[in-house]
């Protein structure tokens, strides 16, 4: 379990996003993190992956102090997906995702038959054989979002952290993959925590929403986030109507 | 890549011994194989022996440090700033110790101290390359942004020079060709003290490689991933800078600043591999530049004649069309 104690998040003393008490992420769950641009979304997904921007509060995992995990411990716990992409552009898929093996390979980063089972795993369930080979410079965006969102489950932890994974991907991969995820949290007890402005997606595939709101950090199951009005409040457009779960653009 | 591996070691030997048979006088590739092999041969008389093992044996062996390790420096730097333009003296190692002989030759006068020796040369480029390697790992323990550490490199470059161009301007003109002979550089003057001074600092270098080829490979990925993936980021930079410190300021110290090889063969061994996990990438690389500048040093012996080029002008006229090929090739670079 991931706890949040009265966490506050942001840039230098400037406090971009706060919660009073105790906000816990379960194990086996795919929740969703919705707040408007600049909310403070990635500042919240850093905070908790590395205690970069972390102001006040505590990041707990597994009942120990974030902090008091070492950086091997820490690779074996959370994943993460940026937005993003300062690697070297002549890395092959295959090598990117072999790289990303690191927390279990030794000195010299000797991949072991196992290693080499999972990213073929990886690469079978995320339809990246065909791409295997090529260098991360020919991808086009979808693609190389596809890749990087591989990566993270190759380094197989327990939490994963995603900023904005299905930015750059057409609608018919947004939701095959976000089903994807869904089934991997469900079915291995992971738990992805991911920034999205897919609203009407998120609503209906994650099973918690993180909202993010004038600097308070909200945690509620899905039914009741949809329930509680919030999202007018987010969002707030005459052109855009949300009604029972479901959203729709209206223009007078 | 095994292939690779055995043309490239072929290729390192032939020029090897090329590079020893070559020159104002040329001697047999057979006689020079006996004197390497400790063997007798009759026709070797004491003076081509002495040439052998005592003049272009140094000079051959100095090539091959000097080409291995400064490309294996431009590789680290390449890496480290996720840069295909960083080479072994971004960080201003060579313009310090370039400042350092600069000092010494040009302010000696000033000072009344009168002509400098080579060993007086070698000392001031050692403090020099040594003071900017000390600026630099100060400047790391602040400066957290790692292309901020880039841009001070390229400051301490710039104020090197700033100082060098003023002592210029007030020395006298055979002051002044001293220095320009000392920055076009030399594998000749080398002696076998020095090359032992070389080697020790090159295979301690190559040992602390070892250490970092994993987080060198995580650093592909970027700082922020590599760093979730367990890699000690600062101890990883820490040692990269003190490699890169350790090779392009030694072989600054006794060659001069060599330019070009540090930059163009990382990006020759990424095209003839074309890996970039630095389990393969670095013996190329160490293999490519002993190869290319014992291939460069060749060319600037201007073999059969009694003139000779200086090795900085030759590795530039080689380096630099090379990098234009690589580019009009590969349309763009990578790191």
């Amino acid at each position: 379990m991931i706890q949040l104690e009265n966490i506050q998040v942001g840039y230098g003393h400037c406090v971009v996003a706060e919660h009073a008490g105790d906000l816990a992420f379960a194990k086996a769950k795919l929740i969703s993190l919705i707040g408007a641009n600049g909310s403070g979304k990635s500042t919240l997904l850093r905070a908790i992956a590395s205690g970069q921007h972390l102001i006040n509060g505590k990041v707990v995992v597994e009942n120990k102090n974030w902090k008091n995990y070492t950086a091997l411990e820490r690779s074996k716990f959370i994943s993460i997906v940026l937005t993003e992409r300062a690697f070297s552009f002549f890395l092959s898929v295959r090598e990117l995702l072999e790289l990303s093996r690191a927390p279990y390979t030794n000195y010299i980063g000797t991949l072991s038959d196992v290693d080499h089972e999972i990213i073929n795993d990886v690469l079978e369930n995320f339809d990246l054989k065909d791409l295997e080979n090529r260098r991360a410079g020919t991808l086009s965006d979808g693609q190389l979002q596809r890749v990087l969102i591989a990566r993270a489950i190759v380094q197989d932890t327990v939490y994963l952290l995603m900023d904005e994974p299905t930015s750059h991907l057409d609608i018919n991969h947004k939701a095959d993959l976000l089903l994807l995820l869904r089934d991997y949290c469900h079915k291995k007890g992971k738990t992805i925590i991911y920034a999205t402005h897919e609203i009407q997606l998120a609503l209906s595939l994650s099973d918690e929403v993180v909202s993010i709101h004038k600097g308070i950090i909200a945690h509620q199951p899905t039914v009741d986030f949809q329930n509680s009005n919030r999202l007018e409040t987010i969002f707030p457009s005459k052109n855009v109507i949300f009604e029972n779960g479901t959203m729709a653009f209206r223009f007078e | 890549m095994k292939k690779q591996f055995i043309i490239l070691s072929n290729l390192l030997l032939v020029f090897f011994i090329a590079d020893i048979c070559l020159g104002t006088v040329y001697i047999e590739p057979q006689q020079v194989v006996d004197a390497l092999l400790g063997r007798e041969n009759p026709e070797t008389s004491t003076a081509l022996r002495y040439i052998i093992t005592d003049l272009r044996l140094p000079r051959a062996v100095m090539a091959v440090f000097t080409g291995a390790g400064l490309a294996v420096a431009g590789l680290l730097m390449q890496t480290l700033f996720r840069n295909p333009l960083a080479g072994p003296f971004v960080l201003g190692i060579s313009s310090g110790g370039g400042l350092g002989v600069a000092l010494v030759i040009m302010g000696a006068t000033a000072l009344g101290i009168g002509t400098i020796s080579s060993f007086g040369i070698i000392t001031a480029s050692v403090i020099g390359s040594l003071a900017v390697l000390l600026l630099i790992i100060l400047m790391s323990l602040r400066i957290k942004d790692t292309m901020g550490l880039l841009i001070v490199g390229l400051m301490v470059g710039s104020l090197s020079s700033a100082v060098v161009g003023i002592l210029s301007y007030f020395s006298s003109s055979e002051e002044l060709q001293r220095y320009v002979f000392w920055s076009l550089g030399s594998l000749g003057s080398i002696n076998w003290d020095d090359l032992l001074i070389i080697g020790l600092l090159f295979i301690l270098a190559m040992l602390l490689l070892l250490w970092i080829i994993k987080p060198l490979n995580a650093m592909l990925l970027g700082e922020s991933y590599a760093f979730s993936l367990g890699i000690n980021i600062k101890k990883a930079r820490w040692i990269i800078i003190i490699i890169t410190s350790i090779l392009a300021g030694s072989i600054t110290a006794f060659a001069g600043p060599i330019a070009f090889i540090g930059l163009a063969v990382p990006h020759l061994a990424r095209l003839i591999l074309p890996t970039v996990n630095h389990k393969i990438l670095i013996p190329t690389t160490l293999l490519l530049g002993a190869t290319l500048l014992l291939f460069c040093d060749l060319v600037s012996q201007l073999p059969f004649s009694n003139y000779s080029l200086p090795i900085n002008a030759v590795t530039s006229l080689l380096g630099a069309p090379l990098i234009i090929w690589l580019i009009l090739r590969k349309r763009n670079l990578h790191f």
